[in-house]
């Protein structure tokens, strides 16, 4: 069984680049918290396809990458905030704007510039570019390549970080061992004369 | 309150003692961890959910432990009062749907 360590794999690169983006000092219990959960994923007996329990760690790390800049952030506007009483929002823990969760380790709010940020890549965006090139020996990778080049994407455009560049040449990677293998094991079967 | 919002809800009041755990979560309120994660996080900052890490268990199934999630009895009081409070916005728009000025956010489910 391949598919079970390949995703393990891919979803903890996929966890660790989410960790990196909390601040330092929750880092740690929430990387304990996420590998667990993905254990209880990968072992889940209520499904019983090892590659859906594969595919539904990759989809729960990916979403984890996806969302980590909202995890302590405090809410902006009132979206999907209970509406508590006056006295609930006054007791909730506001953190300094230092401290705020999207800012990289080691930086201060001064260092937090846009000309700061270009120069940091995106973490998934090098995901999707090496897994794209390592497609062209591995073919599934490509699926790994597509969707993270396009969560890398995604989150470029709104936080201006770097690796615009990677994250296109992993998707470009990526779609394009998908149609050439999929046309290839599509040409494979049918001129097998077994089926 | 919105549609995933009042799913979790739901089922932490389902059992108030029962402590639950992300996956858990996910799969009993059909939420992908992209939403639940921001959530629970929110709720927490709130007071309105508490946390609490498994104790290491002594069978040693090499299972790493897991954090748990659980309402305060302070969640308890608010959540049963926004359950309550959204079901009657939605009965009173159901009555009549004209006047409602209270409409079910989208995404919400019965």
């Amino acid at each position: 069984m391949t598919t079970r360590p390949a995703a393990q794999r891919i979803a903890e690169l996929l966890i660790g680049a989410a960790c990196r983006r909390l601040p330092r000092d929750m880092r740690e219990e929430r990387r304990r918290e996420w590998s667990a959960e993905l254990l209880a994923i990968l072992d889940d007996p209520g499904v019983r396809v090892a590659a859906l329990r594969g595919a539904r760690a990759l989809r729960y790390a990916a979403g984890i990458c996806r969302s980590a800049g909202r995890l302590h952030r405090p809410a902006l506007g009132a979206s999907a905030a209970v509406t508590a009483p006056a006295r609930w929002a006054s007791r909730s823990r506001r953190r300094p704007l230092s401290q705020v969760a999207w800012m990289p380790a080691g930086l201060t709010a001064a260092d937090d510039t846009p000309q700061r940020r270009a120069q940091q890549t995106s973490p998934l965006a090098i995901v999707s570019v090496v897994c794209g090139m390592v497609a062209l020996v591995l073919g599934p990778l490509a699926i790994v390549a597509i969707v993270s080049g396009h969560i890398a994407r995604r989150q470029i455009r709104r936080t201006g970080e770097g690796g615009r560049g990677m994250a296109t040449a992993g998707l470009i990677l990526g779609y394009a061992v998908l149609v050439v293998g999929t046309a290839l094991v599509v040409a494979i079967v049918a001129s097998s004369p077994n089926l | 309150m919105t549609g995933p919002l009042e799913r979790v809800l739901r089922v932490f009041l389902a059992d108030v003692s029962a402590p639950r755990y992300g996956y858990d979560l996910m799969k009993a309120a059909r939420l992908p961890s992209g939403t639940l994660y921001p959530m629970l996080a929110r709720l927490q900052d709130q007071g309105l959910v508490g946390a609490q890490w498994e104790q290491q268990r002594e069978d040693a199934s090499g299972r790493p432990p897991r954090k748990y999630y659980l309402l305060t009895g302070e969640g308890v009081r608010v959540a049963r009062l926004e359950l309550a409070q959204a079901a009657a916005a939605r009965d009173s728009e159901r009555r009549s749907p004209r006047r409602g000025a209270a409409r079910p956010a989208p995404g919400v489910t019965r």
